[in-house]
């Protein structure tokens, strides 16, 4: 593929304030999000994989966090040289973006409805009726039966799987190119999760629009993403595409977080676990920051970053060992 | 409820019927607290404004002959040292009362809701405003009243300005606090991701959240705007002495607390009742107003 990604994330690093000085949260990370791609960022918790996402929306807390290096390219522009108010305008607009918690995300003081139209409005010159026209049907989109009805419900009246749906209508409602969905299912029940991956499948595959489905799971990885980011301790560990990263992974950490994920055509009686948790944030290791916990660390992995190293089309892993690394994906 | 098409009935416009005609009004009519506090204000109010009617006489017409009368038919409260009617004073009183309390409910809602919302949404303005307000509320609030009061010179007017100063820092914290609180919710983050202005975000998302306290704390200003333009004019720092304010009412009936107790127990009642009704006004309108407190017991 030749064509200019429709975001390019470059070298991005983003740190916070803490008590103890300042502190990577996001280091080093590039990768490209193509149109039309799904592409998941997957990672454990305080991975950085969030705090990515926010810092693309510029929306970091104003105080203690900043982004201190590199470039984030959306459709060719640099969106950390924008002025706060040209970021208002490509929010909600080009970029939508959905969160984890769908029982917080809505206003519980407005119907939804009115949500929805003011997201309309913000953004384009339509009068209130032809707003609320297509708010229903945005709602009739997303799944959401009788929308003239629903459209006058309160958030605590529908269920958390409805109001992801009404979180997701609000993303789309101006048809952004790109939708960043920050753990998007992680807070509902397994047969919600499922319809509204479908859900948010169907409607990339209708509007072409790219999504970036930030997650932990890695069952909602392998249903809906075209590309892979795995991340770890701020850093991308491994990129590749989704078939690849569950075949041939690479990087020892992916292999190990594969492991550690149940799976009925395999006979055995007690899950993977990867030993030790991640690295304290404020003294990351100097090395290779999984190397602590890795089988195959060995003492180069303690010198220094290992740079991404291309495997295959597409496929590139920050790790010194991916031969091994390989070959242990086979064992477990 | 018939299921409606969206070109017929544009949302927005059901959803604002549906709110006021339905459920609100609904579930306030079976809030006792609600009902009793909008039936007191209701019957001040109305004492308020057919004042002219319900006044037998010109509320300071003097009549020496019926001087320190009890409670009786033809002085159905009794009448003061200088013979006028109470009926006519008190009602008249209502009056002012009301007028002030409203001056400085008002006053304190467009600055203390702009000073507060500010302060808690903009972490450069806080300190600034809220030291400001510290100093303010260092005072005891009756004693800046009066400075202030004595400052511009006694009137119903300075009355309403003294006692709008004093109570705004109050109004300001309250809502602040609330601020602080909603802004940290993810839908205001929401709101942000979707491109929502920062003005946008603060008047139309944060303070439609912000509004039962804001509620409560605005009836409690309006009873004790009521109660201290009685100290105020008690003091002889409010009204002058020819309106019957409730104050100049209790004032003035003091010194025959002995001999006329109605002088002071009449205005005194006038000024519980009100006080009261306001109290349990906001109560209810808190409990029903705000959709999170439950909304139709499902």
């Amino acid at each position: 593929m030749s064509q200019t990604p429709l975001l390019s994330l470059r070298n991005l690093r983003t740190m916070f304030t803490g008590e103890n000085g300042e502190v990577v949260a996001v280091d080093n990370v590039s990768f490209d999000v193509n149109a039309g791609e799904i592409v998941g960022v997957v990672g454990e918790s305080g991975s950085g994989k969030s705090v990515t996402a926010l810092s693309i929306m510029g929306l970091l807390p104003k105080t203690g966090a900043r982004i201190s290096g590199g470039e984030i390219l959306f459709r060719g522009r640099d969106l950390l040289k924008l002025s706060s108010r040209e970021m208002r305008g490509l929010r909600g607009r080009e970029i939508g973006m959905i969160f984890q918690e769908p029982m917080s995300s809505l206003n519980p003081v407005f119907p939804i409805g009115d949500q929805i139209v003011e997201t309309i409005i913000a953004h384009e010159r339509i009068g209130h009726r032809a707003a609320s026209a297509r708010a229903a049907d945005l709602l009739n989109r997303v799944g959401i039966s009788s929308p003239a009805r629903r459209m006058l419900d309160y958030p605590h009246q529908l269920s958390g799987g409805m109001r992801q749906r009404v979180m997701i209508a609000i993303a789309l409602a101006c048809s952004p190119k790109l939708l960043l969905a920050d753990e998007p299912t992680t807070a509902l029940d397994v047969t919600i999760q499922a319809q509204l991956l479908d859900l948010l499948r169907d409607i990339q595959d209708e509007t072409g629009m790219a999504i970036v489905l930030i997650t932990h799971n890695m069952g909602v990885i392998a249903e809906c993403a075209d590309r892979v980011v795995v991340m770890y301790a701020g850093r991308v560990a491994e990129e590749a595409p989704v078939d690849r990263i569950f075949d041939a992974p690479n990087h020892p950490y992916t292999v190990g977080l594969l492991g550690s994920t149940p799976d009925i055509t395999r006979d055995e009686r007690r899950l993977w676990t990867i030993p030790g948790s991640l690295p304290r944030i404020e003294a990351p290791p100097s090395g290779c920051r999984f190397a602590p916990r890795c089988q195959l660390a060995i003492a180069d992995c303690e010198r220094g970053q290992p740079q991404a190293v291309q495997i295959g089309a597409a496929h590139w892993a920050a790790c010194l060992r991916t031969q091994d690394a390989s070959s242990l994906g086979r064992k477990t | 409820m018939s299921s409606r098409t969206v070109s017929e009935t544009p949302a927005g416009v059901v959803a604002r019927k549906y709110f006021w005609r339905g459920r609100i009004a609904r579930r306030l009519m079976k809030h006792r607290s609600f009902v009793i506090g909008a039936v007191l204000c209701t019957l001040v109010l109305l004492v308020a404004i057919f004042a002219p009617l319900i006044a037998p006489t010109d509320p300071n017409r003097m009549a020496i002959r019926f001087r320190f009368q009890p409670p009786s038919w033809d002085f159905p409260l009794g009448t003061d040292n200088l013979g006028r009617n109470l009926v006519s004073r008190v009602a008249y009183g209502a009056r002012l009362s009301l007028m002030i309390g409203l001056g400085v409910v008002l006053l304190n809602a467009a600055f203390g809701v702009l000073l507060g919302a500010l302060a808690g949404y903009f972490e450069r303005l806080d300190g600034f405003l809220m030291r400001l307000s510290d100093a303010l509320m260092a005072f005891p609030s009756i004693l800046l009243a009066i400075g202030i009061a004595a400052a511009l010179g006694a009137s119903a007017t300075t009355a309403v300005i003294a006692l709008a100063v004093v109570y705004i820092p109050r109004t300001a914290r309250i809502l602040r606090a609330s601020v602080l609180v909603v802004k940290e919710q993810e839908f205001v983050q929401a709101s942000q991701a979707a491109g929502a202005s920062h003005g946008r975000i603060l008047f139309r998302r944060i303070l439609p959240n912000c509004m039962a306290p804001l509620i409560v704390q605005l009836s409690f200003v309006f009873a004790y705007a009521v109660l201290s333009e009685a100290v105020l004019s008690f003091l002889g720092l409010g009204a002058p002495p020819t309106t019957p304010s409730w104050g100049i009412l209790i004032s003035e009936g003091r010194s025959y607390i002995r001999e006329a107790p109605w002088l002071t127990i009449v205005p005194g009642g006038a000024i519980a009742v009100t006080v009261l009704g306001l109290n349990l006004l906001g109560d209810g309108l808190r409990d029903v107003l705000d959709p999170r407190v439950k909304m139709d017991g499902a």
